[in-house]
């Protein structure tokens, strides 16, 4: 016992000192750009939605509380909270392979992810209306979105597969429309897409999990200078997948692609353990978004539910605006 | 897979969902794996590590590949067909030509031995790329109130609780089929399962069988939990597991066959939840199992030495227990505590709790690098052809604890996790984090104490070389034998201190720096009262022993397990063949243990992953002397280890597919200390070539016949394991 206490000691005062210092940093934390609140108890969509049939994803596990970010040196801290601790990757095997969960999701969370779309000028003919693939939503005319903030397990698996879904998509319409098509056309459209989508979409890497709370770092650089209250943001939170798929329609060009989903839970009907239950049959436009802020007044089932099967037309989000609620703080949406 | 083939799958899918209802849909997926093995112990059994199945090989070297085929049918919102069409990697290597030819082992009248190494081709399903159906499973969803779904078939009953119905995984993750049904009420805030497991008969009975009558054994299970509001949930779960045979009594057929237990298994438990605030988190569980074997049909007790069976023969009952608090964040600092008080009982018994993949305390316990008695990992060392089958290297990482000492590493590779047995343990664990921006502190304080400290198995009034406690490997050696929890005699504690950092530079895409600094720091004084000596005080003194007995109850001596050395000539020295078991430190174990790791990770480009760890072990071991022998059956391990691995990891991920590799190089040395009081022997050219070492070298030959070599010991071993993954 008494050869343990050295190094046990030693350690001690480091962490000792480390956490004195850390408490002396805490008291000139860096200051809060905007919190955004949302109820708990939300977390089932359009209010149909159930989670998997799983033992390791529990109701209330992806039920997000608040979105706060701050600013730090070089860029904004968001730290987003939700209603139950964060579930940590452990060593489990989880292919044949030999992976484990905590290798393949190695920045300390692997169920969910949570996109922030930012509309930075709120200028009705400005920024894209497709959210990313799978999230079967868009955002609403006046909320257009200059940049993506994707939070998700496995960031540079989703920043690769975004570059190709892109790409394959617009292949297909270059395909449908040109006359002939080369090898170095579709390199230089590949090229041509790949610039886009990391200068639209940002996959934060420095992540940090403690607790219930998720504090992703986004550099300056990616959004021009720290976030700002006055853009607008829609935040959708959704069930990670973590594995990738290959395609084979898409691959060996038989008949028309599946649908494209960049790592997300998919809803389907009845229960399932692969993906969230409670889908409605028949049905390819019910979002599998699970927690989604709202602006003031309206309600997240109401929005989730109002899409047009018949007119193709998804769900659509609005966008919130932080500075519209300032002097309220944490508010309830 | 060829492209023809696929193209004709894929038609097939077509072809099926235009002949199906407007609202049916078959969906077909699947997933290869291609796995490449090189090591230096060139085993070539199969495909796999390591196994101690008996007839199953395990090895190091090898190609091959499998493909798993994922068929869904949803016939409608209520129902749904799931089932799997899949090839193992088993035996079949690349170079076995596509499984044809071999050895017929019928033709041969078993001669040869075991089918192994693919030696029989065509004539074994696991050397014949045979494609196995599994996981077949329908699921309702009918769209009662009271009733979410209920799914017949495979499962793995992965939503149960690890210390009661864990997830079951042998081969598979669904190899065990039942029935589920699962419901809920109040929106959700009050939500059951109920389940009949059928009872796998490869394993969840005494003796790892459950008899000759399987078909209507079963394991039944249930549990409720509520949910009133998000700061507070409340369960209840049970399990009860019945394995009957046919009533040998019963001579009249005309009424139908009586049915009589051969072992049954009962546990209940309760578990709550409370989260004050969003950054306080405690939990509380609490279990009680009965478990019985029955004679007539069941071993009443194993020997000492050769106890294997996942649950304890005979009657017996206990309690496990656990609780964890949890405060994140503390005062915004950064700073995280959790923090494990557990006791899991010495008797407790679920037969169905989780054998692996699993991990019930907070502690890191014991690391896989050291998973069996030997310094190499060699069980039963000491005797020929016991050779170390996972290799120097043993498991990477630390090991995952299991409630159990059904404990299944089988078929698994060393950059898998390890499970070892927690059984018997009790105690404390103190786990801070504090993370600030890149930075994230890890410490870990743990004190074991154990349910299973007992003198003479804990009856002292019976013989100690039977008992109803089956003991495995035995636990001796560096680490923690991973499904060993109980030893005739123990009085151990364990602290276990860890210390580590991760650092994320922003460089790049990320450079990960990690390290960790680990301390053991283990007494067992075993045999610790005088009156257990195998002999009486000078038996042995100033020449032969003269074997007079000592009795700790009226007939009942541990001569039988420690007996006296006989007097030997080398040369010109006379002595004992081992020292007499004479003083209660002869079997003392003192482990002083340190690991230091660190490593550095980056994401090279966005599918290129890269990893170099280094690993240093300094261990300083006395685990008895001669006269305790590892219990007679393992290679000694007294002494001072220092074990060294280089490990580089790659991961690259390509449009679906994945590729991994995993190369080691383990190197290190063994200086033994086996004490003195005996006359060290000579190695003739016969133990030479039966135990790998050099004829002359100094040893002895213990009880059994086994033999401990005296000379230092240099490991230099180099594995390597890549797979391809290609999901569609």
């Amino acid at each position: 016992m008494v050869r343990i206490l050295c190094p046990v000691a030693r350690w001690l005062a480091v962490v000792t000192a480390v956490v004195l210092l850390s408490a002396g940093a805490a008291a000139t934390a860096p200051a809060v750009l905007f919190t955004l609140a949302d109820p708990t108890g939300d977390d089932h969509g359009d209010g149909s939605l159930q989670y998997p049939l799983r033992d390791d994803l529990a109701p209330g596990e992806l039920d997000l509380r608040s979105l706060t970010a701050r600013d730090e040196a070089g860029g904004t801290m968001f730290e987003a909270t939700f209603n139950k601790p964060i579930r940590r990757p452990d060593r489990r095997a989880i292919d044949a392979g030999g992976g484990t969960l905590d290798a393949i999701a190695s920045l300390g969370f692997y169920t969910f992810n949570i996109d922030i779309y930012i509309d930075m000028d709120q200028r009705p003919e400005s920024g894209r209306q497709p959210l990313l693939p799978g999230r079967v939503a868009e955002a609403a005319p006046g909320s257009g979105w200059e940049r993506v903030i994707c939070l998700t397990p496995r960031p540079y698996l989703a920043q690769s597969q975004l570059v190709r879904i892109e790409t394959r998509a617009q292949e297909r319409e270059l395909r449908a429309t040109a006359p002939r098509v080369d090898d170095a056309d579709v390199d230089a459209l590949r090229a041509k897409v790949t610039a886009a989508a990391n200068s639209r979409a940002f996959f934060p890497t420095a992540v940090t999990v403690v607790g219930a709370a998720v504090r992703f770092f986004v550099p300056a650089a990616f959004l021009g200078g720290p976030a700002k209250d006055t853009w607008g943001y829609i935040v959708a939170v959704s069930g990670a997948e973590l594995g990738e798929r290959l395609d084979l329609r898409a691959t060996f060009r038989i008949g028309e692609p599946g649908v494209e989903r960049l790592m997300i839970l998919p809803i389907a009907p009845g229960r399932r353990r692969e993906s969230f239950g409670g889908g409605r049959q028949d049905d390819p436009l019910q979002p599998p978004l699970v927690d989604v802020i709202v602006p003031a007044g309206t309600a997240q089932e109401t929005v989730l539910k109002d899409y047009d099967i018949q007119a193709k037309r998804p769900v659509q989000l609005q966008a919130v605006v932080p500075a519209a609620y300032r002097g309220v703080a944490s508010t309830r949406r | 897979m060829s492209r023809r083939l696929i193209v004709l799958a894929l038609a097939a899918t077509l072809v099926a969902a235009a002949a199906a209802p407007a609202n049916a849909q078959l969906t077909i997926g699947g997933t290869t794996y291609t796995k490449f093995l090189w090591g230096t112990d060139r085993n070539q059994g199969s495909l796999y590590n390591f196994t101690t199945v008996p007839e199953e090989g395990y090895g190091d070297n090898g190609q091959g590949s499998e493909v798993e085929l994922l068929l869904s049918a949803r016939l409608g919102r209520k129902v749904e067909v799931r089932g799997r069409l899949h090839s193992r990697f088993n035996q079949n290597f690349w170079t076995n030509f596509g499984g044809w030819g071999g050895r017929n082992p019928s033709g041969s009248a078993d001669r040869l031995g075991p089918c192994i190494a693919g030696e029989c081709g065509e004539f074994d399903p696991r050397s014949n790329q045979y494609v196995k159906l599994r996981g077949v499973a329908v699921t309702l969803t009918p769209g009662y109130r009271w009733l979410d779904s209920a799914t017949l078939g495979a499962n793995d009953f992965g939503q149960f609780d690890p210390f009661v119905i864990g997830r079951i995984r042998y081969i598979d993750r669904d190899n065990a089929s039942g029935m589920l049904f699962q419901g809920s009420s109040a929106a959700r805030k009050v939500t059951w399962d109920a389940v009949r497991i059928s009872l796998p008969k490869l394993w969840a009975g005494p003796n790892f069988m459950t008899g000759r009558f399987h078909a209507a054994d079963a394991a039944y299970g249930g549990q409720i939990r509520v949910a009133p509001n998000a700061k507070f949930d409340v369960g209840w779960i049970g399990q009860y597991v019945n394995d009957i045979e046919i009533d040998p009594a019963d001579g009249n057929l005309d009424d139908g066959r009586d049915m009589t237990m051969r072992f049954r298994n009962a546990v209940v438990g309760v578990k709550a939840s409370a989260r004050p605030t969003s950054t306080v988190n405690l939990t509380g569980q609490w279990y009680y199992s009965d478990s019985q074997s029955f004679d007539e049909f069941a071993p009443p007790g194993f020997g000492w030495t050769s106890g294997f069976s996942p649950v304890l023969a005979g009657e017996h009952d206990d309690h496990t227990w656990k609780a964890n608090a949890s405060v994140s964040d503390l005062g915004a600092t950064g700073f995280t505590l959790n923090a494990e008080v557990f006791s899991i009982g010495a008797e407790y018994v679920s037969m169905m709790a989780a054998r692996r993949e699993s991990d019930v305390l907070l502690t890191e316990g014991h690391d896989s690098t050291w998973a069996f008695p030997g310094p190499a990992n060699a069980a039963f060392g000491v005797f020929p052809g016991n050779p170390t089958r996972i290799g120097y290297g043993g498991w990477d990482g630390n090991a995952q604890q299991v409630a159990t000492i059904n404990v299944d590493n089988e078929f698994s590779d060393f950059d898998e996790p390890m499970a070892e047995t927690a059984i018997g343990w009790k105690g404390i664990t103190l786990a801070p984090i504090y993370s600030r921006g890149a930075l994230e502190l890890k410490g870990e304080y743990s004190y074991i104490d154990y349910n299973t400290n007992w003198q003479a198995f804990g009856d002292d009034t019976l013989p100690v070389n039977t008992t109803t406690f089956p003991v495995h490997e035995a636990d001796t050696g560096v680490g923690h034998n991973f499904r060993s929890a109980y030893a005739p005699f123990q009085d151990k504690t364990t602290h276990i201190f860890v210390a580590g950092a991760n650092y994320s530079l922003n460089v790049g895409r990320g450079v990960d720096f990690f390290g960790k600094f680990k301390v053991v720091d283990e007494e067992d004084l075993r045999l610790n009262e005088a009156r257990f000596l195998p002999y009486v005080v000078g038996d042995c003194t100033g020449g032969p022993c003269r074997g007079r007995v000592n009795e700790y109850s009226p007939g009942n001596s541990t001569s039988v397990i420690y007996s006296n050395p006989s007097l030997i000539n080398v040369g010109n020295t006379t002595g004992y063949q081992w020292k007499p078991f004479d003083d209660i430190s002869d079997d003392d174990r003192d482990l002083d243990y340190k690991l230091m790791q660190v490593g550095v990770g980056s994401q090279l480009t966005n599918d290129l992953h890269g990893t170099f760890v280094y690993e240093r072990y300094k261990v300083t071991l006395q685990d008895g002397n001669s006269a305790f022998q590892a219990y007679n059956l393992h290679e000694m391990a007294s002494g001072d280890h220092e074990k060294n691995r280089v490990i580089l990891k790659g991961r690259y991920v390509l449009q679906g597919m994945e590729f991994g590799v995993q190369y080691e190089y383990n190197f290190g040395t063994f200086d033994p200390d086996f004490g003195s009081g005996f006359v060290p022997q000579i190695a003739d050219d016969t133990i030479a070539a039966e135990h790998h070492v050099a004829a002359g070298s100094r040893g002895f030959t213990g009880r059994f016949g086994g033999w401990n070599s005296l000379e230092s010991r240099d490991f230099d071993q180099y594995r390597l394991k890549a797979f391809i993954k290609v999901q569609f």
